[in-house]
């Protein structure tokens, strides 16, 4: 996503600098964010490199007929000067300019302008001339400049727009440019159901290579219009599923992929897990990087529960699931959200390099950590799974322990000596309590 | 990168770059300190012709005290 952000950025500094975008080359490896900063400042500095001349045009133009004004605008100053001056005129003045110039001739100003400089000229435009140059800008492809529109349009505009503008594919381009992610809560509301269906069918066409904007559309919007968008296509037949998920697979999305799954409801969710490409260690491998990477532990450990026996094992056993510092963020993530009783199941699915491992990570745990834990296993009364972890422990991580132990119910020792029988730990569970005694 | 060719666009864009772009090659900032140059001396042009040319759009009759406005 960050990649379609750069390349967004990019072409719009080239637009300012009047260069092409393959000049830019150079910045294909800068942060979005940073590209910005520099094309607002560069902007900034093109204004202010003229503004004195440019206010007297502004003030001239008051002495003119607005038809003049428009004939002058068109054949003589060209769409940049006219972009740079629109901002020092009347707005009244400019938006009835704009009504006189050619569409064509506005949609190259809208190229060069600045929006935030316009603002008030853009209150005053009829929503139907919106409309014609927002389908012109369409027509040519000209979702950035579009997309830096959305901010300053009226919400009424933009429904006309969105009405008129039949090309869903122009739709999420247009929707991943916005500048104020916020705005696209409005925007993606005002669809209908039928409208969203037909956007996620057209992701589904992978030819039409659209899933990073579907996916980055669903995840800037709202967390309750995400579960809306997630839900609507986890609802859908199961080749859209299959879809999103070899893209996710083949471009590097299951960072975006995660967090919509993470707001739907557990159905979907679990209809979601079962898909079969989601039972493949090399996917599933993918899916861990990419929650390593953007620490979205929160999001994955939250699904353990609902995946297949077979799905948990592989996870379980994943190599990256061995590295001392994945470790760590696991069980930071799992402490901080709270999701010990999710994650623990997994630890009798581990082999014993893997089981070792976590409990070399585990015994860094602070003692209000390990507290926390026993809470956890206490309300689930699920045992076997800590069980596997305490036998294992050194016994300097067991003086530690041992207060824990000391405040279990009856209840809770009496089912703790059930799952040791069941798992055939029962006389390791002896010497675990000796050591603990022991330990005091 | 060399101090001087950051200066260079600092000056050139009336402020500091953002501080990620250290991280460039030189040819990069010098790249965007010549294309911000060449687009603001690019935009005087434009904006020395049009205004001449404006002029002859002009009724006659208004052309002087348009002039005086445009300082010309």
């Amino acid at each position: 996503m960050s990649r379609l952000a750069r390349k967004a950025e990019i072409l719009k500094l080239a637009r300012v600098l009047g260069v092409g975008e393959s000049d830019l080359a150079y910045l294909s490896n800068s942060d979005p964010a940073s590209i910005r900063e520099f094309r607002e400042q560069a902007s900034a500095r093109l204004f202010d490199a003229d503004e004195a001349r440019l206010r007297r045009v502004a003030a001239a133009s008051k002495l003119l007929p607005v038809p003049l004004i428009a004939l002058i605008a068109e054949h003589v100053f060209g769409a940049l000067l006219c972009a740079r001056v629109a901002g020092l005129i009347a707005p009244d003045r400019a938006a009835e300019l704009a009504q006189r110039l050619r569409v064509g001739f506005l949609a190259d100003v809208t190229l060069e302008i600045d929006p935030r400089h316009v603002r008030e000229v853009i209150k005053r435009i009829p929503t139907a001339r919106i409309v014609e140059v927002a389908l012109e800008l369409a027509k040519r492809g000209e979702f950035v400049t579009l997309a830096r529109f959305v901010d300053y349009v009226s919400t009424d505009a933009i429904k006309a727009v969105m009405e008129k503008l039949t090309d869903n594919a122009a739709l999420l381009h247009v929707a991943f440019f916005v500048e104020d992610k916020s705005r696209l809560n409005d925007l993606v509301g005002l669809l209908p159901e039928a409208r969203i269906k037909d956007i996620i069918f057209l992701a589904a066409d992978e030819s039409q290579d659209l899933w990073s904007e579907a996916l980055a559309l669903m995840n800037d919007v709202s967390p309750a219009l995400r579960k809306r968008l997630g839900e609507l296509a986890a609802t859908l037949d199961e080749s859209i599923l299959m879809s999103m998920a070899r893209s996710a697979q083949a471009k590097g999305l299951w960072s975006a992929v995660l967090p919509i799954v993470g707001v739907m409801a557990t159905p979907h969710q679990r209809r979601l897990l079962q898909l079969p490409v989601l039972n493949d260690e090399g996917v599933l491998d993918s899916i861990v990087k990419a929650v390593d990477v953007d620490h979205l532990w929160e999001a994955l450990i939250p699904l353990v529960p609902m995946m297949q026996g077979d799905q948990q094992s592989r996870l379980a056993n994943l190599p990256m699931l061995r590295e001392s510092r994945v470790l760590d963020a696991v069980l930071k993530a799992t402490d901080v959200h709270g999701l010990w009783s999710q994650l623990l199941p997994l630890v009798p699915l581990m082999n014993d390099d893997g089981q070792q491992r976590l409990v070399l990570a585990a015994e860094k745990l602070s003692d209000a950590t390990f507290g926390r834990i026993f809470d956890a296993v206490q309300a689930s009364r699920t045992w076997s799974p800590l069980l596997v972890l305490l036998l294992r422990t050194r016994e300097d991580v067991r003086a530690r322990i041992a207060p824990l132990v000391a405040r279990l119910s009856p209840d809770s020792a009496r089912l703790i000596a059930q799952e040791a029988e069941r798992i055939g730990a029962l006389d390791r569970l002896e010497k675990f309590w000796v050591s603990l005694a022991n330990a005091k | 990168m060399a101090r001087g060719d950051f200066e260079t666009l600092a000056r050139e864009l009336g402020g500091d770059p953002p501080e990620t772009f250290h991280a460039l090659p030189p040819e990069a900032i010098s790249g965007l300190t010549v294309a911000l140059r060449a687009a603001r001396s690019r935009q005087k042009r434009q904006l020395d012709e049009a205004l001449t040319a404006a002029l002859e759009h002009v009724p006659a009759l208004m052309r002087m005290p348009i002039r005086k406005i445009l300082g010309l």
